[in-house]
């Protein structure tokens, strides 16, 4: 079978030629938009190896459900809106586990142990305390956070990813806004 | 740019719509580089593959089911279809009756009979 060169394909070409069977076609898909779930699902979730399950399992989920995808939205929409969904349920998971140990205390997530020294002239630094206060960010904050800052959407595009009203992104930004600010002040 | 700037930049880009200078001051001196690691879209493809073969195996099942019941729907509407003619040619009519098999009965006679 000749494998065909997908590189120039537009992504509804390659959904359509997916759903005809073509995995390669899946696998430029992939390869296009890898980068942007390994930024959204490492924000979200901190951790590298859980990073990587949430990636690999948006993909899958992505492989599913693209008979389902009717083309109103970007695919990358889609993808982020998987993305986003598998790392809050992972959040969620990973909190109601750790609630089983530790005591939740909403008011210190940011206790005065938790702060790492970070050298702000470096730029190195700067990302990974940026990264930190992201991680220490309330799970409904994050995803909000996750997209405007990181990837730069909109806050109609932010709100049409999380398919939440406009209000209620503008009002979790102004918040997640606070609570990042407290939290930077400590690390930077 | 000098951390403190940096960080109201930040701040500022969550209510705000920044310009394209201070996109890229973000995208270069704040934001993480992640990827995933080297074999992730191997091993992603490789449970791909496997998940495609038994999409394929199941349709491949669904599309026989198809045949066969559509096979067995053919031959039930034929059978039914030969007994209604056999029927029309011996009895002369379709009606409900004939077709429960007690056209050639007479009311009284059941009723005489029943009695019985």
């Amino acid at each position: 079978m000749v494998m065909r060169d997908y590189i120039h394909s537009d992504d509804m070409s390659l959904v359509s030629e997916t759903l005809k069977g073509d995995n390669n076609a899946f696998a430029e898909l992939v390869r296009r938009h890898e980068k942007m779930v390994a930024t959204t699902v490492k924000s979200m979730v901190g951790d590298i190896q859980q990073a990587e399950d949430v990636g690999q399992e948006t993909f899958v989920r992505l492989f599913y459900s693209l008979k389902n995808f009717r083309g109103d939205a970007k695919i990358s929409t889609y993808i982020q809106r998987i993305a986003i969904n598998l790392s809050i349920n992972e959040l969620k998971k990973k909190n109601r586990f750790l609630s089983l140990f530790y005591q939740s205390d909403k008011e210190n997530n940011f206790s005065e142990v938790d702060v790492p020294s970070f050298d702000t002239e470096n730029s190195t630094d700067i990302k990974e305390a940026v990264n930190m206060a992201l991680s220490r960010l309330d799970t409904e904050f994050r995803s909000v956070v996750m997209l405007r800052l990181i990837h730069g959407y909109s806050t109609r595009e932010t709100a049409e990813i999380l398919e939440l009203p406009l209000g209620t992104v503008l009002s979790r930004l102004s918040r997640a806004k606070d609570q990042l600010r407290i939290i930077l002040e400590k690390l930077i | 740019m000098k951390p403190e700037k940096l960080k109201e930049l930040v701040l500022s880009s969550l209510t705000e719509e920044l310009g394209d200078e201070d996109r890229n001051v973000i995208e270069k001196e704040v934001l993480p580089d992640y990827s995933f690691s080297p074999e992730f879209r191997t091993v992603l493809m490789s449970r791909i593959s496997k998940a495609g073969r038994s999409i394929l195996a199941g349709r491949e099942f669904i599309r026989t089911f198809d045949v066969f019941f559509t096979r067995i729907a053919i031959m039930g509407i034929a059978a039914i279809l030969i007994l209604a003619i056999s029927l029309f040619l011996n009895e002369g009519s379709l009606s409900y009756d004939t077709l429960l098999g007690i056209d050639n009965q007479v009311d009284d006679g059941l009723i005489s009979l029943l009695v019985e």
